[in-house]
């Protein structure tokens, strides 16, 4: 392996991609530390296959910059995707060879070494080495691709919703296999829209809406500051005052004379501030989940607030 | 659901398919027309054929149905969205319906568009009827069998590429069935050959097309079906091949060699078929017995093997696998055109063996050399094949780029060839240009790995196309731009001219005056020898004119006129003055026998008159001869001078050398009288008039060049010369000329305007270039009698003469005309 | 021992582990000197980011609870047992004050609540085996 740096895997600076009906991407940044797991969560067409495709060099850039591995996608796309493993969705096989068959073609263009982790990973995942891939079933399909991605041992696996529409004991595979990468300090990049896997292995969450990152950070930080507040209210027309830098509502749904709101940074100082407010009769906070991140990120407000 | 709208969206979804289709044999069709009046009418039309673009429209309807077969059926089978179709709630056989409907109709609507097309063409007159008329009974209904019967393959084989490798022999079940029934049927029952031949092919037309319709309709139907349980296990089951221990114990191969493995596996099926249609080309040629008959077909094998070089990856986006792992654009290059170019090689190798002379079943050829066509033929398979490959990398469908890769491969060889002839591009330009494609694709491999067909790709294919058509271009363009033109000053001053006499020339035809037949001499060279001698009796009983063969061995003397009573000379030289009172306008060149005669009789007779002794009669016909003759002469020098073409000026130069010469010997006033002699001098004496007449030939002369185009086959006509035809052919051809001929009138005109021969050697050369004149010796007429001249007869003389004939001003501003004005200045002064 | 991580019920995922960890340790089903599963073992076996548990055991470690063995991986200390004990003496006792806030806050009475728990208790006592991992339940 190389030598352990502490510059990130993957860095993105204002990233900005416009295809002629429609604003992609409008300004990305982020950066994915070696040895962790980042995940990128959006609603389907939010963008998340393009940033992928960016990064590996399959799309330029309309403006801004990005670095995979220290290495420029526009120049070295070749370069980046021989050092990463990365697996599409609906992945290109050739349907007409066998499973063994791909490995051992496959292995000719990495080194020694490849073939053995390929085999080893074709049998923990229980496909027949001597099928042809045109017909074995679709989670099988996903398997042997993921099993070619990781058998040359790269530092970094870009996976582009990899467990879409597979069954849950394949999804756990997956799973298992990422988190493996991760032990042995290497690093990868997700995206997904199955919330609940996000969370179980996700060190860093990123949530991709209308070309721009409305959450970024930390799944632990993420986890204290997402709460899940529903105020009881006599009187439904009553309005609360908008919490201040750098608390932020992400959605507010009024139901009868109950409020809730989903909010990040929260703190209690505002709490008390509301229940003072004439009206409020009660409020439960609870800390709110990914999934519940994630809808209320997307969705957005469509309640009543000072200020909107 | 409502049942009209979803089938009103089928329809128009299958129509929409076959949009592309039809643009591209559009497109084609444009391409070849392009190409075809490039080349013009010399490379490709024969007397009895049409050209190459009319032929390229009527294949377009036989395209369009295999393409769309193969589009409307093995297309879905191959993009996988038959499954989705057959989820529809629509059922299988409105499905089968909604395609064979729409692909009839489709035909339909091209064989229109190819009958607009028709309908213009026959209004301009291009079309040679009966040809048509052939080809409308026979190919309609082929074209229909064609595209059931593509359709029912596509239905059976479910993949595009194989259903369309398939049709090719299937096209020719119809033909095989005529000619298996030719054969059986007696020939006697038929009176009318060709008619039968077309009875019989309809029939089988017909009944192919119903057996293809039906097969389609089955086939078709039975896809939608669930698959039978045989079908079924084999998708899922366990497939009985060696365990999986195999891939272990195989070495791991490099990587060059596991993507030429990969690509020859994947594309095993196709391949072989292709390299089959190939030697079944191969093998026309021996059926035929003529190195060639198989060529349309190995062409398009080879066109065929360039298209799979990159369409066996574009299937089902395969190359992204290789893509994904960023495999080395310039691996992926030469790993998918390497097995393809190496099979094309071994396949032309062995087409090329097969020229061998000697080889038994080489039972006539019609060319020369055997070897040179099998190896041009060569040259055009990789050609073809090189152009396939660049085709297949540009057109994503795989239908598409089968059906254009041929045409696309065809176009280009005969813009290359149409180049060589047309625009004089040297052979081996034409040959280096087709590196472009491969440069092309080269370059290119990385954008069609990565599906990036975005702007920048278009822009880069469309540069190397352009430097592939305009690259041979180059030499033509050079050379017309170098050759030097008419100075506009020139051209205007010809252009007052003509205004000025242009409606005069046209309302006065010229004559072309005759001698009666068998009182000419023979004419046996082209002048630059000793022409046939004209013999004169000195006998004044036989005093005929006899005539004699110079070229023969034995001297044969026919005597060809009557009694010496009718003075049959005489009687020929007021048959002449007939003809040319008759008439106001000018005379013809063609007409040089008559002057050649007049001349001959004038050179007798004044010999007869010199000779002393002899009867009275015979001394007061020559008289009179001489004198008719000189008279005559004069008439003809000035008749020629009104013609508006220069050989008619050049040739009242040599009359009137002739005439000078007659002129100046001493005595000639008494011989001639003295009103005769005195109007010959002045004629010959009045410069200014000549010159005038001149310089109207010479601004009429171009006139009438630059109004007619010049022709690739037709010698062309400058002022009644025939030019030397410029290098290259067609386009090089007329262009060159037009600035040649400009040059020489321009040249002339600069003579004329000069009056001398100042500073002119050089104008001389380039007219005597263009006109291809040549030298003449000066050559004095001689009359040998009797022992002298060697023959037998010592009262037979001999004249010996030769007659130049006229070449572009040859005789412009010669001596004789200064000794001419000489003796029209001391004329005046006797 | 076997883990039960529930990623959506308010507590983080680190603290679920090292909460768990402990209780074991008060059972007794993690034995002094015994040791812990490795990070990447436990990450593959639970599907959870071998960070998370890397944290989770750094906690363990910083409470006292385990100590590293050179070369072979984290152990449970001799002393812990006591100290696993005192937390989840003070977690259910924290868990249990919630659940009273709660019916407090509610309206019901103190001697209510007294009889709510004796009666949950002689319901509960002798049907619940003790196991190394607590169901929690979410919160409301």
């Amino acid at each position: 392996m190389s030598t352990e740096s502490r510059e990130p895997v993957i860095s993105v600076r204002q990233l900005a991609v416009a295809f002629p009906a429609c604003d992609v991407l409008r300004g990305i940044d982020l950066d994915v530390e070696r040895g962790t797991v980042f995940a990128l969560l959006g609603e389907n067409g939010a963008g998340k296959t393009t940033l992928i495709r960016i990064l590996t060099g399959y799309l330029k850039p309309g403006s801004g910059s990005c670095r995979v591995l220290g290495l420029d996608p526009v120049r070295d796309a070749m370069e980046i995707r021989r050092r990463v493993g990365y697996v599409s969705d609906a992945p290109a096989l050739y349907d007409w060879m066998r499973v063994g068959e791909i490995g051992w073609f496959a292995a000719a263009f990495y080194a020694p070494g490849f073939i053995d982790r390929y085999h080893e990973a074709v049998e923990r995942y229980e496909v027949p080495e001597d099928r042809k891939i045109g017909h074995l079933s679709k989670g099988q399909r996903a398997k042997v691709a993921l099993a070619l991605a990781l058998a040359h041992d790269p530092e970094l696996l870009i996976l582009d919703e990899p467990t879409s529409g597979l069954d849950p004991l394949v999804r756990r595979e997956f799973l298992e296999s990422m988190l493996d990468r991760v032990a042995t300090g290497r690093t990868v990049f997700l995206s997904s829209h199955q919330v609940a896997e996000v969370e179980r292995v996700a060190d860093t969450v990123a949530i991709l809406h209308d070309g721009r990152f409305r959450v970024i950070d930390t799944l632990s930080r993420l986890r204290e500051t997402a709460t899940e507040i529903v105020v009881s209210l006599d009187d439904p027309l009553v309005v609360l005052p908008l919490p201040g830098e750098p608390a932020e509502i992400l959605s507010d749904r009024n139901e009868g004379r109950q409020r809730r709101i989903v909010a990040r940074g929260l703190v209690e100082t505002q709490l008390d501030e509301w229940r003072a407010r004439p009206g409020v009769v009660d409020i439960r906070v609870r800390g709110a989940t990914l999934e519940e991140l994630f809808a209320a990120t997307v969705r957005g407000r469509d309640g009543m607030m000072t200020g909107n | 659901m409502d049942r009209g709208l979803a089938m009103r969206r089928l329809w128009w979804k299958e129509t929409r398919q076959l949009v592309p289709l039809a643009a591209m044999l559009v497109v084609l069709a444009a391409v070849l027309h392009l190409v075809a009046a490039l080349a013009g009418d010399r490379l490709f039309r024969s007397e009895s054929s049409q050209s190459i673009a009319m032929i390229a429209m009527l294949g377009m309807p036989g395209l369009f149905a295999v393409g769309a077969g193969t589009l409307l059926v093995g297309q879905e089978w191959d993009v996988r969205t038959m499954g989705w179709l057959a989820g529809l709630p629509v059922t299988g056989r409105e499905i089968v319906k909604a395609k064979l409907a729409v692909g009839l109709a489709g035909l339909v609507v091209i064989w229109a568009v190819v009958g607009v097309y028709l309908v213009g063409a026959w209004t301009m007159g291009v079309v040679d009827t009966e040809f048509w008329h052939d080809a409308l009974r026979a190919w309609p209904a082929h074209t229909v069998f064609l595209l059931f019967a593509a359709t029912a393959l596509a239905w059976r084989l479910k993949s595009s590429l194989l259903s369309l490798l398939a049709v090719v022999p299937t096209a020719l079940l119809p033909l095989a069935l005529v000619t298996l029934a030719m054969r059986v049927a007696p020939q006697a029952r038929w009176s009318n050959g060709r008619d039968t031949t077309n009875v019989w092919l309809l029939a089988a037309q017909s009944v192919c097309a119903l057996a293809a319709f039906g097969l389609a309709w089955r086939w078709g139907h039975r896809a939608f079906l669930p698959a039978r349980t045989a079908e079924s296990r084999q998708s899922y089951g366990a497939d009985r091949r060696p365990s999986r221990a195999v891939w272990n114990a195989v070495p791991i191969p490099s990587p060059y060699s596991a993507l030429f493995r990969q690509f020859a596996v994947q594309s095993r099926v196709p391949l072989a078929a292709v390299s089959g249609l190939f030697l079944v080309g191969v093998l026309v040629d021996a059926a035929v017995g003529f190195v060639g008959a198989g060529a349309a077909i190995r062409m398009v094998a080879s066109a065929w093997l360039g298209v799979l070089v990159f369409q066996g990856d574009t299937v089902g986006r395969r190359i992204a696998f290789l893509a994904d792992r960023g495999i080395e654009p310039r691996r992926v290059w030469s790993s998918r055109i390497a097995v393809p170019f190496v099979i094309l090689g071994l396949l032309v190798c062995a087409a090329l063996a097969a020229t061998v002379p000697g080889t038994s079943w080489l039972r006539e050829t019609r060319f020369a050399s055997v070897r040179m066509f099998g190896s041009l033929m060569a040259l055009a398979e990789l050609a073809a094949f090189v152009v396939g490959q660049w085709a297949g990398q540009c057109i994503p469908s795989p239908v598409i780029a089968l059906i254009a890769g041929p045409i696309l491969a065809m176009a280009a060889i005969g813009f290359s060839v149409a180049a060589q002839f047309s625009l004089g591009t040297p052979w081996w330009l034409a040959a280096i240009v087709y590196l472009a494609p491969i440069l092309a694709t080269r370059c290119l491999t990385r954008g069609w790995m990565d599906r990036r067909f975005g702007a920048s790709y278009w822009v880069q294919q469309s540069l190397f196309v352009s430097v592939f058509l305009i690259l041979p271009v180059i030499p033509f363009l050079n050379a017309v731009v170098r050759e030097p033109s008419m100075a506009g000053s020139i051209a205007r001053e010809i252009e007052g001219v003509v205004r000025q006499f242009g409606s005069e020339a046209a309302t006065r035809p010229s004559v072309e005056l005759v001698l009666r037949k068998g009182v000419a001499t023979e004419d046996t060279s082209d002048g630059s020898a000793t022409d046939g001698a004209m013999t004169m009796n000195a006998d004044p009983v036989a005093a005929g004119v006899t005539r004699r063969d110079s070229s023969a061995d034995s001297a044969s003397v026919n005597r060809v006129h009557p009694l010496p009573s009718e003075d049959p000379i005489g009687a020929e030289l007021a048959r002449i003055a007939e003809q040319l009172k008759s008439t106001t306008g000018p005379i013809n060149a063609a007409g040089y026998r008559v002057t050649r005669f007049v001349w001959h009789v004038a050179i007798v007779s004044r010999a007869h008159l010199a000779a002393n002794g002899g009867p009275v009669d015979v001394s007061a016909a020559s008289a009179r001869h001489y004198g008719q003759s000189i008279a005559l002469m004069t008439e003809l020098a000035q008749r020629l001078r009104l013609s508006p073409r220069l050989v008619e000026q050049d040739s009242a130069d040599l009359i009137e050398i002739h005439l000078l010469f007659e002129l100046r010997l001493s005595g000639a006033r008494e011989r001639i009288g003295a009103e005769q002699y005195a109007s010959s001098v002045a004629l010959l004496a009045d410069t200014a008039s000549r010159n005038a007449a001149r310089r109207r030939a010479v601004a009429l002369s171009w006139h009438a060049f630059q109004s007619v185009p010049p022709r690739a086959n037709a010698p062309t006509d400058l002022g009644g010369y025939s030019i030397a035809a410029a290098p290259g052919g067609g386009l090089t051809h007329g262009v060159l000329l037009r600035r040649r001929a400009g040059m020489a009138i321009a040249d002339l005109w600069a003579l004329l305007g000069d009056g001398s021969e100042s500073g002119s050697v050089e104008r001389r050369r380039r007219i005597n270039v263009l006109c291809g004149t040549y030298d003449v010796d000066a050559f004095e007429p001689e009359l040998r009698v009797g022992k002298d001249a060697g023959g037998p007869d010592p009262a037979v003389g001999y004249l010996i003469t030769r007659w130049e004939q006229p070449g572009v001003a040859r005789h412009w501003f010669g001596n004789w005309e200064r000794e001419a004005a000489e003796l029209g200045g001391h004329a005046d002064s006797p | 021992m076997f883990f039960s991580i529930d990623p959506s019920n308010g507590v983080a995922i680190y603290e679920q582990i090292v909460r768990q960890v402990k209780f074991a340790i008060a059972e007794g089903i993690l034995r002094p000197g015994q040791l812990l599963p490795s990070v990447r073992t436990l990450s593959r076996q639970l599907a959870i980011n071998p960070n998370t548990i890397h944290r989770a055991f750094q906690q363990l470690q910083a409470d006292g609870a385990v100590e590293p063995l050179r070369g072979r991986g984290l152990a449970v200390r001799s002393d812990a047992k006591r100290a696993c004990v005192e937390a989840r003496r003070a977690l259910i006792a924290d868990r249990l004050r919630s659940v009273l806030a709660e019916g407090l806050h509610a309206g019901l009475t103190s001697s209510d609540l007294r009889q709510l728990v004796r009666n949950q208790l002689a319901r509960l006592d002798g049907h619940v085996a003790t196991v190394a991992s607590v169901d929690e339940e979410p919160n409301a």
